[in-house]
């Protein structure tokens, strides 16, 4: 017979190794930034998207494997050494029951929940919240061929691509009107790229995976993953137009107005990127797309590989957690 | 252009054509001067009343005593009336912080002193002339 409450002896060793794994991986991503920005944005991307989703993927697989342990140890040949530690609590389906006699553990569990609760239910109000607002913009902008580019009525000064499953870049008219026709090219290819690369969905869900994380740690991955992808694009741009001095001279175009109060519209990086972005540009050299491919299939395979040494020493990792939490 | 009820739930659907009939107008009617002009007959004269007191509190229409009645006329042109629409989308999306929905080409907060995109601009000129 399942003890429900046993479920909070594992839902508090999610919660514990995904916070250690994500301020774990939040450190390597901070020390190892200035090789990485070396690297290239690709690189740097693939690092900070890596360092959002192996923590909880990981917790998970470690909890699973508990479960497993627990659910199916005796028919896997397992000893059931319920019977001989009478003296810590059980991460144990059928013996874990007294998990609901220790407040702290139970507080944590619950404070934690209503905390991943409130803070995913608000993002995803926004997103729910943007997409009708992008809808009411979709209807009074008009389209101009060929670019797809919806011009928006509008004096503010803006560009934007905006929509998770079915992306599409709004410009207002004074912005469109103002900027030169390589400029204009230049903005759109940008926003093409992260169309292109599934950058307003994958951001939703990594926005979504931060929030299972070290308080802190997640928004400032997420950061760092922004400000790659706003660089990565921006070569991407500049491959497009042939030239990085038109997307180098289209971001200064925009950021000057912005300080002369005219541009209204928030990004993915705060301000002084725009700075560090037309410097990349200018500099040219690899964006690391092939050092992040090999990254990306070794992150992967260290994955794997953790998740199933999770499996396979789930009886050595269950009596170790047993005995960590059982301690408090 | 798409009409202003489908560009946003601004307008209701009655409330739209109330607008519509009183931008026709050249000046002020009556709540059962409207009602006529609606060409409903089974609307009742208290929706259509209700429906322009609401339009009127949202400020989209203005009024003046008639005796014991009320006489209304559009505050805003169909024009006007779109800018404001777009103006309170974009307010609502931008003004928040970064909306997670979308990706912005520059960021709002950006800030680059003059001395930096001066520095910039003359980067940027002495690459251009140097790729000539």
């Amino acid at each position: 017979m399942i003890a429900f409450a046993s479920l909070i002896g594992f839902a508090l060793v999610f919660l514990m190794v995904s916070v250690a794994l994500s301020v774990l991986a939040g450190a390597m991503v901070r020390l190892a930034r200035q090789p990485m920005q070396a690297a290239g944005a690709a690189v740097e991307r693939v690092a900070a998207t890596a360092a959002l989703v192996l923590p909880p993927a990981l917790a998970m697989s470690v909890t699973a494997a508990l479960l497993g342990h627990s659910a199916f140890g005796a028919a896997w040949g397992l000893p059931d050494h319920c019977s001989q530690h009478g003296h810590h609590l059980h991460l144990c389906l059928f013996h874990g029951g007294s998990w609901a006699h220790h407040l702290w553990a139970v507080g944590t569990v619950v404070a934690a929940g209503v905390l991943v609760v409130l803070r995913a239910g608000s993002r995803v109000r926004r997103l729910w919240a943007g997409r009708r607002l992008l809808r009411t913009l979709g209807h009074v902008s008009e389209t101009t061929a060929p670019d797809g580019v919806r011009i928006v009525p509008a004096q503010r000064d803006f560009c934007f691509s905006a929509g998770l499953l079915a992306p599409r870049i709004f410009c207002s008219r004074a912005s469109w009107d103002r900027l030169t026709e390589d400029e204009r090219a230049a903005v759109v290819a940008h926003e093409r790229a992260h169309i292109g690369h599934g950058d307003l969905w994958r951001r939703a869900v990594l926005g979504l995976l931060a929030i299972l994380g070290a308080p802190g740690v997640g928004g400032a991955l997420l950061g760092r993953w922004e400000r790659a992808s706003e660089r990565l694009c921006d070569r991407r741009a500049a491959e497009s137009v042939g030239d990085p001095t038109v997307v180098a001279r289209a971001l200064l175009a925009l950021a000057g107005r912005q300080r002369s109060g005219l541009v209204v519209g928030p990004a993915f990086v705060s301000d002084g990127d725009v700075v560090g972005r037309v410097e990349a540009l200018l500099a040219g050299g690899s964006d690391g797309s092939a050092a992040a491919r090999a990254l990306g299939r070794i992150v992967i395979l260290a994955a794997v590989i953790a998740a199933a040494l999770a499996m396979a020493a789930s009886d050595p990792l269950h009596h170790g957690l047993e005995t960590l939490l059982g301690g408090f | 252009m798409r009409t202003i009820a489908e560009a946003g739930r601004v307008l209701g659907t009655l409330e739209e054509r109330v607008m519509q009939v009183l931008w026709a107008e050249a000046a002020p009617i009556s709540v059962r001067e409207v009602g006529d002009r609606l060409g409903r007959p089974r609307l009742a004269y208290t929706t259509v009343m209700t429906t322009m007191d609401r339009l009127y509190r949202k400020g989209f229409l203005g009024r003046d005593k008639d005796g014991t009645a009320f006489l209304y006329r559009a505050a805003m042109s169909r024009d006007e009336l779109h800018g404001r629409i777009v103006e309170e989308t974009l307010s609502a999306l931008l003004a928040k912080g970064p909306n997670p929905i979308l990706a912005a080409f520059v960021d709002t907060a950006a800030n680059v002193d003059e001395a930096n995109l001066a520095r910039l601009e003359r980067l940027i000129a002495a690459r251009r002339r140097a790729r000539r």
